[in-house]
């Protein structure tokens, strides 16, 4: 699903976030990418998403090869990848239910009759069924990150990329969301989680990828937070 | 039930005008203001251009009350002064030839003396010339004119006030210019308000055209709505200073004429459907302009 080969990435202002990385996430894998702030974790997930291009090396997701889309292929790119933030990002003029819609729309899907029940069973499948009509800023934050997730997931992507989605959140909020993200794993979504929280990662052992510095120091299936 | 793959080109522009018109509806505030910033600046503009074509009227007016007077010879041979006549009606530059008959002349005199008239008749003969006034279309050609009639055997001497005709022509082209500079300015100046305007809306809402991008929006889809968006508001505040402008045309229109009644001022009845257009086309145009140039530094994502 994810393979990168020899990816480094400098920025224009000399700084090199990622040095000769080169990993192969299989699909259906649940795998955390862990380390400290200013490892490169926010520099992997920009290059997945073709929010940054890679200045050496090539980075396929789905089996295209992301630096090397036209810029009018970006979006159609980006339509098969859901993504949650640590902040959300959602759209603060746009209810609930037109927030989780909006990738059906992008897609070309306008018909209120065809997204509504895909946007209920979204808001069903992440817990939140009664706040369809609510705006974001009347919501918290764990249930605004669900609204994310239920965006993110809305049009089945394969891939689903995280990044830090329990970091505004408290510990029990944070752990609900990681539930949710298994949950979706288990259905056939391939996803990466960018995490700082220790607990989580210790707790369900799955594959963990440790970046230090922009390089690969650990990858480990069935992986703990630090190295054992 | 239209299902993926049926969703046609007026569906995402229609889907497009409905978000746009939500935006301004839920972002209210911003949009009373865009609304009132267009509001103003096409009211300044719209006064002024009615300003500048009161002067063009004005202008036009004083230049057409320039004449060529040619005075002809006492006993000069009427078929000269016919041929004079006729070759001047053919003329491109002349708007009309009147004959003033040394009877006609005398009797104007006589008028402008008022009790004064007897006068003249201690002067025994009529020693009044015949004259041609010729009135011309644009007063700028009344020099050749002269030195043409000048030349004419019937002609005894022509008067055109060369020192005033060569100072109103400077001082007309003059105003006329600096009215066309001010409306240009001001238009510039409209323009680039409105524009900033629009450009501090969209930046407040630079993270929404990211999220937008991110999920998968192309250009057009992030676009659409704030085109729309943009026009509405343009559109609105264009509507705002044209009832204020409808109001305020009459009263303004007379205050210059009873201020100017030496003027045979007479202003073109199209002129207040012409400016409504131009306003509420200005509105829409400058509007959908802000909003694509504002939204266009943040789609690069």
């Amino acid at each position: 699903m994810i393979v990168l080969q020899g990816v480094s990435k400098t920025y224009p202002n000399g700084v090199a976030a990622l040095r000769d990385i080169s990993i192969d996430i299989p699909e259906r894998e649940f795998a955390f990418l862990v380390g400290p702030s200013g490892a490169g974790k926010s520099t992997f997930i920009k290059l997945l998403i073709r929010d940054e291009v890679a200045s050496k090396g090539r980075v396929f997701v789905n089996g295209q090869d992301v630096g090397r889309l036209k810029r009018r292929q970006v979006p159609h790119f980006r339509r098969k990848i859901g993504v949650v933030f640590q902040d959300f990002k959602l759209l603060p003029y746009k209810t609930v239910r037109e927030n989780v819609a909006f990738p059906l729309q992008v897609h070309g899907i306008l018909d209120w009759k065809v997204m509504n029940p895909q946007v209920e069973a979204c808001l069903e499948m992440v817990g939140l069924p009664d706040c369809a009509e609510r705006f974001p800023t009347q919501l918290s934050g764990g249930e605004q990150q669900r609204v994310a997730i239920a965006r993110g997931l809305i049009h089945h992507p394969l891939l689903l990329i995280a990044d830090e989605p329990t970091g505004n959140l408290d510990p029990d909020t944070g752990w609900e969301i990681v539930q949710l993200l298994i949950k979706i794993n288990a259905f056939g979504t391939t996803v990466l989680m960018a995490t700082h929280n220790r607990e989580v990662v210790d707790m369900l052992r799955r594959r963990v990828i440790h970046i230090d510095h922009g390089a690969i120091v650990r990858d480990e299936h069935e992986g703990a937070y630090h190295a054992a | 039930m239209s299902t993926r793959g049926h969703t046609t080109r007026p569906d995402i522009v229609l889907h497009a005008c409905k978000s746009g018109l939500q935006q301004v509806n839920r972002n209210r505030l911003m949009s009373i203001f865009s609304v009132a910033t267009s509001a103003v600046m096409l009211l300044m503009l719209g006064s002024f251009l009615v300003m500048v074509a009161s002067l063009n009227v004005t202008l036009r007016a004083l230049e057409q009350k320039v004449n060529v007077v040619a005075y002809l010879k006492d006993g000069a041979d009427p078929a000269a002064v016919q041929n004079l006549h006729d070759s001047l009606l053919k003329d491109a530059r002349v708007a009309s030839v009147t004959l003033i008959t040394k009877q006609q002349a005398l009797v104007r005199m006589q008028q402008t003396l008022g009790s004064q008239s007897k006068l003249l008749a201690q002067l025994g003969d009529n020693p009044l010339p015949a004259s041609f006034e010729i009135a011309l279309k644009s007063a700028g050609s009344a020099p050749q004119i002269a030195q043409l009639v000048q030349s004419d055997p019937a002609v005894e001497s022509v008067d055109y006030q060369q020192g005033v005709v060569d100072r109103l022509l400077a001082i007309t082209g003059f105003l006329r210019l600096a009215g066309l500079g001010l409306v240009v300015g001001l238009a510039i100046i409209a323009l680039f308000i409105i524009i900033n305007t629009t450009r501090i809306a969209v930046y407040g809402r630079r993270q929404e055209i990211e999220i937008m991008k991110l999920v998968g929006a192309t250009d057009w889809f992030v676009r659409g709505p704030f085109l729309f968006e943009g026009m509405a508001l343009g559109f609105m505040g264009a509507v705002v200073s044209c009832c204020l402008l409808a109001a305020s045309y009459r009263p303004i229109i007379a205050k210059i004429a009873s201020l100017l009644t030496f003027l045979p001022l007479d202003f073109d009845p199209l002129l207040l459907p012409k400016l409504l257009g131009v306003v509420l086309g200005g509105g829409l145009a400058v509007g959908a302009a802000g909003s694509y140039i504002s939204v266009r530094r943040f789609l690069d994502v």
